[in-house]
């Protein structure tokens, strides 16, 4: 055995816990849905309204849900290591564009992006990093010249 | 003739500047993906999709498909030099181009995978020009049950042929399908699903979805990879040390034939995809070959096959989508959602409605087909020298092509944000092994399944025994209870052999 099977599963009453996540919310999903399809029209067999077909999927969801969690008694999923870092490090960089991109334009956005980013890597290379921005301003720049009309992307505050 | 006639009109739109311009960037850029490791196909596609919302829906749509098939081009490259697959379709590459890599082969293996590209390519094509045409003559006599008993097979076929739990896939469609559900109802104008959000009454973007979903979890799942250690070959690209030989050539022959049909008949199939055919093929060659010791250790039939097959089957996989409008993977359901958001309704009836762009895509292949062998044999020095990107700098880049492509959509920041929440979703479904690609494949057909089920009803009068008593739809209804009887028996039997090995652990 390679060091990676020998990797014990973990188990809730026999239950791969990974598989039984799944089950779980692939469950809940389809019971939502069904209950939330209960609130809308129904129609008639003739005219179906728009509840029976995601009433159908709800149903049909929450079976799958039901069997993946069976299904998964025998399972030997493992969960893998969770790069956190790197996870928050990408969402900051990303929802910091969003958020600078009307406010402060594109290239304050792309620096915040750029270096946020750049915090996802365990060694921080802030030279490089700046490249990197100099050079996608330079191409968001030639872009809004280039397609002026078709892209409408402001490049500074307030322009 | 007709063919002729139609080939005539295919040649003068793909000819067009426009046309050759959104080839010649499909295939280049799609070249430039496929040798990156770590940026996939579908990742990069929905990346550039906003590239073409300016262009015309023919541009687009050939654009489109030279990126997919230029990225199963260029995804050999580093398989062969680095072990490293670009894109999951040239895994099996590695088994015999890494191998000859190492004995200084590198520049035959790149050339001859090229080759065998273009061979199964141009197979794929050829098929798709004579079969086209028959296959929307049955389907334009399809009436809504039939559609919709197609649909149903097409996603189940799709998503229990892929890897892993089969029951997971269908799970994941029919998620896909809710999520396609979400907006405004066309027919009663209901809101569904949105929540109140004024922001989900047009319903998900595709492109904003698939950009989280293949995009930023992609980026996500690198961090836990080895993409960060890059290693240096250096490569031979002289004309003689790159040429196969005479007896090279008849090595391959007949290992480029067999992968040929192999690739294009599995490449058809929903679900299966160009992985799955190099992989069948390479198997069938090492079983019929006299040396099948030499697999795996640089045998370059086995190299040739895979290759014929994946591109076959890439290109064959454009036959079941533009006739019949049912995509048969995740790639080809972003390139009909493509064609929805330019306006045209995928199915049967493109060939009449729009034989320009039908019969301008096919054209298009050969053209793009052309210029990889153009790109790939001279320039593949430049291309090798790509390898060298470190992911270190490549990753904010995507990052940042993610948030340039979502925001310019609509310019409205929201799509970022929405891209972050399903750029989540996707690694959480990673973690959980729930396959991402049916859930986009039900996200594109959903909508008209939808209709196709109440249209049928509705025409039925109410009988919803419709289904059953049509024989074609009732043929593909049986054939997607066939399917499901026998994941669901396969899936216990592996329970219960599991299970008696159990004490044995």
């Amino acid at each position: 055995m390679t060091p990676e099977e020998e990797r014990v599963p973990h188990r809730i009453a026999g239950f791969n816990t990974l598989e039984l996540a799944a089950g779980l919310i692939i469950l809940v999903l389809g019971v939502i849905v069904a209950a939330e399809s209960l609130t809308y029209p129904f129609g008639t067999l003739r005219n179906v309204g728009p509840a029976i077909f995601p009433m159908l999927l709800g149903i049909i969801l929450a079976a799958l849900g039901l069997t993946i969690i069976f299904e998964g008694r025998v399972s030997l999923a493992v969960a893998p290591a969770v790069p956190w870092r790197a996870i928050l490090a990408i969402c900051a960089s990303l929802a910091s564009f969003a958020l600078l991109i009307d406010r402060a334009g594109a290239y304050v956005a792309i620096f915040a992006l750029i270096f946020l980013a750049g915090l996802a890597d365990r060694t921080f290379r802030p030279v490089t990093l700046l490249i990197v921005a100099f050079c996608l301003c330079a191409f968001v720049t030639a872009l809004v010249m280039g397609f002026r009309g078709i892209v409408n992307i402001d490049l500074l505050p307030g322009a | 003739m007709d063919l002729l006639d139609n080939m005539i009109l295919g040649f003068s739109v793909a000819i067009s500047w426009s046309s050759l311009w959104a080839c010649f960037i499909g295939v280049t850029l799609g070249t430039f993906i496929g040798v990156l490791p770590g940026v996939g196909a579908l990742a990069g596609i929905s990346l550039l999709m906003p590239l073409t919302f300016g262009q015309s829906a023919t541009d687009a749509i050939v654009m489109l498909a030279g990126i997919y098939y230029g990225s199963i081009y260029g995804g050999s490259t580093a398989a062969i030099l680095l072990n490293l697959p670009g894109s999951v379709t040239s895994a099996v590459t590695c088994f015999d181009g890494y191998p000859m890599a190492q004995k200084g082969q590198a520049g035959k293996a790149l050339a001859m995978t090229t080759l065998a590209s273009f061979i199964g390519g141009c197979f794929a094509i050829v098929l798709m020009m004579a079969f086209a045409p028959p296959l929307v003559a049955v389907a334009q006599s399809f009436g809504s049950p039939e559609y919709f008993a197609m649909t149903v097979l097409g996603l189940l076929a799709a998503s229990t042929l892929s890897q892993g739990s089969p029951v997971k896939g269908i799970a994941m469609v029919v998620v896909g399908l809710i999520l396609g559900l979400v907006g405004t109802d066309i027919q009663s104008g209901v809101a569904r699903f949105t929540f109140g959000s004024r922001e989900m009454l047009d319903g998900i973007s595709l492109v904003v979805l698939a950009m989280g979903l293949f995009g930023v979890s992609e980026v996500l799942i690198n961090f836990t990879s080895t993409l960060f250690a890059t290693s240096r070959q250096t490569v031979d690209t002289s004309w003689k040390a790159m040429w196969p030989t005479g007896a090279e050539w008849k090595a391959t022959s007949g290992s480029m034939a067999r992968g040929s049909v192999l690739g294009s008949i599995i490449g058809i199939l929903p679900g299966a995809g160009a992985a799955i055919a190099a992989f069948i093929s390479y198997s069938v060659e090492k079983r019929m070959s006299r040396t099948p010791e030499r697999f795996g250790k640089g045998a370059i039939e086995g190299l040739a096959a895979a290759e014929t097959a994946n591109n076959a089957a890439a290109q064959a996989a454009f036959i079941p989508t533009m006739s019949l409008g049912i995509p048969g993977s995740a790639t080809m359901a972003l390139l009909l959602g493509a064609l929805l958001i330019h306006g045209v309704q995928p199915g049967p009836l493109v060939i009449q409605t729009d034989p320009d762009l039908f019969w301008g895509l096919i054209a298009s292949f050969w053209i793009g087909n052309l210029l990889l062998l153009i790109l790939n044999l001279p320039m593949i020095g430049i291309w090798v020298r790509m390898l060298l990107i470190p992911y270190h700098i490549l990753y904010p880049c995507i990052l940042f092509f993610i948030c340039l492509g979502a925001y310019s959509a609509r310019n409205n920041p929201i799509d970022i944000y929405l891209v972050i929440v399903f750029g989540l979703m996707g690694y959480g479904m990673k973690l959980l092994q729930l396959p991402a690609a049916p859930l986009l494949l039900g996200l594109v057909l959903g909508p008209m399944a939808e209709e196709h089920f109440r249209r049928s009803l509705l025409l039925a009068r109410g009988d919803a025994t419709v289904f059953l008593t049509q024989p074609i739809s009732a043929g593909l209804l049986a054939t997607a209870a066939i399917i499901v009887a026998t994941t669901v028996w396969s899936s216990l039997r592996k329970r219960r052999r599991a299970l008696s090995d159990a004490p044995v652990q």
